[in-house]
């Protein structure tokens, strides 16, 4: 109850014109940059926060929380429209978008994607809300070992997206796996397949792969392919409504992942990214469509935007309640709070209570601001399907080229999404998938710092691994993952077999 | 194709294993060293790609040559940058490319191309202002 008191308190505090129109203003910005791919919510942030600083610290944060969220929902209109994903985020959200603008439907997905957002972020500012500080504390009991396992189920959960060759579905996230060890090691300083490169040093950046390998690969292929205008020039803004039947089929789906994506946002350094793919698998395992989905479903829109939603909004939980960022993102935003002179920690709620609630009550305002802003663009945004494949190749190729080089200013990154771009139209012309690539690519770095550092933790002992009931759940659901489809595959031969024995 | 593929990853396999066992360390201060990781793909990877060269799934590979146009102006456009800098590289490859591979008039590559350079320039120099490379023209 008292809960609720502080919540009205933080909602009086926040409601003003002054507020709303931050948070307008927030949302679209959010959405714009969401939406360019190479920008992404932590620059889109980075580059607002000192605007926010002449502000009022809760108009300055309600326009920052709706910059976040405009963001997250901007991500989605790129990989649903021109399978570009805005951020590594929205990687699974292209898997059932982008078949789904292909079928000339791209209303439906945006319109999915926009609800399933909405739907995943209410549910982790609800948790944020009511069960914070318990939430936050159940993420301390994640240690390097956990954290190395939860990666490792991430990665073993990509094998329910390996397409219709395993061995070259587990070949591509291997390569992917490959990628991601360029650069220095972070634990011991070396150098590995640099090749006496100053710029591989640091890596081969992640967005610049993702542009490549979802938006050159796709140019490639697309020069070859006549334009859809026929199929789509009914495309209507009525159409592309959801109906009863859409939302029954998205419903469960977006609540199921925004409940997961939120428990994944809460644990430090698994991130939306984690959230997204992990609610798609879910999905692709328990969902009634799931012979659908990567094929154009809206679960998979709903699944996969509800999970990485819920994850961004559960990275706030271990910020305000421990003061230790769950993101890039958030990292930025513990950065404006302590310049406006506050101190993220257990204590911040009793400290200061106004701004923690307003704070909160904001992220209402933002999710729905953002919300009915995302569902005003929609009329424009189906606008593109029109534009004919002969103007869209050279406009995405720039798209690609510019997006590429602003992540860090440097054009080495332009020839690193080149490179990924090629690589992956080779490989996806020779039936490899390319998504367990990239998402093992963005998994790896975070599951081999984790994993030695429960091994240093543990003087190079194995018990680490399963000391904790968590470990042992975990581990638990990596031998399913890993066995399920063999078992699986056994039953289903010996129950053909039995009724095929069975005289008619 | 696929078999072409299957050895050329099989390369990139053995090559991080050798990399990983003899010039990285495998295992240090008793936790995995920088080589345990390319040790370890190099070894799943050399055993799935044997797999599927012995496999040797026959699908044909689509390419065709149109298929090498955004690859080329990528590179031509990409290398311009450097001397002409992003936007004035940007307008010359979308009119170009809409003169050249789909065939339209100039005055419409035109504006298609000064139309859509201006929108990036207004987004990404003005709003965003992102450093872009500007070559000896200063643009």
């Amino acid at each position: 109850m008292e809960t609720v008191q502080l919540l009205l308190s933080g909602f009086a505090e926040a409601i003003s014109l002054q507020n709303m129109l931050a948070a307008l203003i927030g949302a679209i910005l959010g959405i714009i940059i969401g939406a360019i791919p190479g920008l992404g919510s932590a620059l889109g942030v980075a580059l607002l926060l000192p605007l926010t600083f002449g502000m009022d610290p809760i108009t300055g944060v309600i326009m920052l929380a709706a910059v976040y969220y405009g963001c997250m929902y901007g991500g989605a209109y790129s990989a649903i429209l021109i399978n570009i994903p805005g951020d590594s985020a929205a990687i699974t959200t292209a898997f059932d978008g982008y078949p789904l603008t292909q079928k000339g439907k791209p209303g439906k997905a945006l319109f999915s994607a926009n609800m399933a957002s909405f739907i995943g972020g209410t549910i982790g500012i609800l948790a944020l809300t009511f069960i914070g500080p318990p939430l936050a504390d159940l993420g301390l009991a994640f240690g390097p070992a956990e954290v190395a396992l939860l990666i490792l189920l991430a990665l073993c959960s990509v094998g329910w997206l390996l397409g219709e060759s395993p061995s070259k579905g587990v070949a591509a996230t291997v390569l992917g796996v490959m990628f991601a060890t360029v650069g220095v090691d972070a634990m011991s300083g070396q150098a590995r397949f640099a090749f006496g490169s100053d710029q591989l040093l640091s890596g081969l950046e992640l967005i610049p792969m993702i542009i490549g390998m979802f938006g050159f690969s796709q140019v490639i292929i697309m020069i070859t392919q006549k334009l859809n205008v026929k199929e789509t020039k009914k495309l209507s803004f009525k159409e592309s409504l959801l109906d009863k039947k859409d939302t029954k089929r998205i419903a469960i789906p977006s609540i199921r992942s925004g409940i997961l994506g939120t428990f994944l946002g809460v644990l430090p350094g698994a991130g939306a990214t984690t959230g997204g793919l992990l609610s798609y698998v879910l999905e692709k395992r328990v969902g009634k469509n799931k012979k659908e989905m990567g094929k154009g479903a809206m679960e998979g829109v709903a699944a996969a935007e509800s999970g990485n939603n819920g994850a961004a909004v559960g990275a706030f939980v271990p910020l305000l309640s421990l003061g230790i960022p769950g993101s890039a993102t958030t990292a930025i935003l513990l950065g404006g709070l302590i310049m406006w002179g506050l101190d993220p920690g257990p204590l911040l709620f009793k400290s200061n209570p106004d701004f923690v609630w307003g704070l909160i009550s904001s992220m209402y305002i933002g999710n729905i601001i953002s919300l009915i802003v995302g569902l005003a663009f929609i009329p424009i945004l189906m606008k593109v399907i029109l534009i004919p494949n002969s103007l869209m190749v050279p406009i995405i190729t720039v798209i690609c080229i510019i997006g590429s080089y602003s992540v860090n200013n440097n054009m080495f990154d332009v020839w690193i999404m080149l490179f990924g771009g090629v690589i992956a139209y080779i490989l996806q012309e020779n039936n490899y998938p390319i998504a367990p690539l990239l998402l093992a690519f963005v998994l790896t770095p975070k599951l081999e710092m984790s994993a030695r550092q429960a091994f240093s933790l543990s003087n190079g002992s194995l018990d680490i691994f399963v000391g904790s009931t968590i470990s042992i759940i975990i581990l638990l659901c990596i031998t399913l993952f890993i066995f399920a489809p063999f078992v699986l595959k056994v039953f289903k031969k010996k129950k053909k077999e039995l009724t095929e024995d069975i005289p008619a | 194709m696929t078999r072409v593929i299957s050895i050329l990853l099989f390369i990139v396999a053995l090559f991080f294993i050798h990399q990983g066992w003899f010039n990285y360390t495998f295992w240090e201060n008793n936790a995995p060293g920088s080589g345990f990781i390319p040790l370890i793909a190099g070894l799943v990877l050399a055993v799935f790609t044997l797999n599927i060269f012995i496999k040797n799934d026959k699908k044909p590979f689509g390419f065709v040559k149109k298929q090498l146009y955004p690859f080329i102006g990528s590179l031509i456009m990409i290398i311009s940058i450097y001397v002409l800098g992003m936007i004035l590289s940007i307008a010359i490859f979308i009119i170009a490319w809409l003169i050249i591979v789909e065939k339209y008039s100039t005055l419409r590559a035109s504006i298609y191309g000064i139309t859509t350079t201006s929108v990036i320039y207004i987004i990404f120099k003005i709003s965003l202002k992102v450093p872009l490379p500007e070559g000896f023209v200063g643009f």
